[in-house]
């Protein structure tokens, strides 16, 4: 299984109209990671779209552009019939950001159960693959903010943990 | 219009043994308008999907990266729920529609229904939106689409129309 670029970008901009009446349109574009098109090709394009394509609605319409969202998907490539895991069978990690507090909290569907500590709640942070996520998530090129953009530093003991979450919906549409 | 950038958003999109679709979400800084940094996030969040799959049973099925930027302070003219729609044809698809809300009086022919996008009498700002929409960035060859990816071919046509308000209070979305 691999994950690949999807087969477009969907970009949305949005309006307020004088009645504080807020909408929005939809345009896709061509996934340029699909044409090959990379790194500074890529920044083009966004800038295209923020830019270029923006001022060319906005020509069109009396209400202000307030919102931009360009939304890039990879998808798998070969998805199963069938996924894995219980995703109502969360691993939680806590992280700590750069002003010392506990900012973010982010779920992990379907935690393995070799991730645990004996005690069968605790996630094993000395575990080589939740280290290696970890690291992911504090360390590289870009490094994850909290939702106020404050950079992620750690997971501190005793903030990673096993907690299960109901699911909702119907089969076959269900979210857990 | 000062668009502020908000911090990037990233989705990872599980799918159980049952099938239940599950998220998760992290965040890395704003690219700013110029975008920078904008593909080495993409990147790395793709790096950390790959890393949440090792410690997940759930399959990985996708990954969302959004780029975005809002404007609270605005303050909004016109009404949303005056659209101009134009319909695009698609290299082997269906039409291809999309609707801008607000859509200029000015900017309609003189039966005040129909937006001109073809013939001599097309304004030039409907002209500059289509051709946006044909050709894309300059010198790269990726212009619209449809979701499904294939290429908007040529205009159709374009037309006023009035669509409900979904919710009769106001500052709710029309």
């Amino acid at each position: 299984m691999a994950i690949g670029a999807g087969p477009s970008v969907s970009i949305l901009y949005g309006m307020r109209d004088i009645e504080g009446t807020e909408t929005d349109m939809r345009v896709h574009t061509a996934n340029p990671l699909g044409a090959g098109v990379v790194s500074a090709g890529f920044i083009v394009y966004l800038q295209f779209a923020y830019a270029t394509l923006l001022a060319a609605i906005q020509a069109l319409t009396d209400s202000p552009i307030t919102y931009f969202g360009a939304t890039f998907t990879a998808v798998e490539t070969a998805p199963p019939q069938y996924g894995g895991g219980e995703a109502e069978n969360k691993g939680v990690f806590r992280f700590t950001n750069n002003q010392g507090r506990d900012s973010f909290a982010m779920a992990i569907p379907g935690l393995k159960a070799s991730c645990l500590q004996p005690n069968g709640r605790d996630i094993d942070l000395t575990n080589s693959d939740v280290d290696a996520f970890i690291l992911a998530m504090t360390t590289g090129t870009v490094l994850t903010v909290d939702a106020n953009g404050k950079q992620l530093m750690t997971v501190l003991g005793g903030n990673a943990y096993k907690q299960h979450r109901s699911s909702s919906g119907g089969a076959g549409r269900a979210t857990g | 219009m000062a668009l502020t950038a908000k911090p990037t958003e990233c989705v990872l999109i599980f799918k159980d043994r049952e099938n239940t679709r599950s998220t998760t979400r992290f965040y890395l800084p704003q690219t700013g308008a110029a975008f920078t940094n904008a593909f080495a996030s993409y990147t790395q969040a793709l790096d950390i999907a790959n890393a949440v799959q090792l410690i997940s049973d759930c399959v990985l099925i996708g990954v969302t990266v959004l780029f975005s930027g809002s404007d609270g302070a605005a303050v909004g003219a016109g009404e949303v729920e005056r659209k101009g729609v134009f319909t695009f044809a698609t290299n082997g698809g269906t039409d291809y529609v999309t609707a801008v809300p607000g859509f200029k009086d000015a900017l309609l022919d003189t039966n005040r229904r129909d937006i001109p996008v073809l013939g001599s009498s097309v304004p030039a700002e409907v002209t500059a939106f289509v051709n946006a929409m044909l050709n894309g960035p300059v010198g790269i060859s990726n212009a619209a689409t449809n979701a499904a990816g294939l290429d908007l071919v040529r205009v159709i046509e374009g037309h006023k129309e009035h669509t409900p308000s979904l919710v009769e209070r106001r500052g709710r979305s029309g």
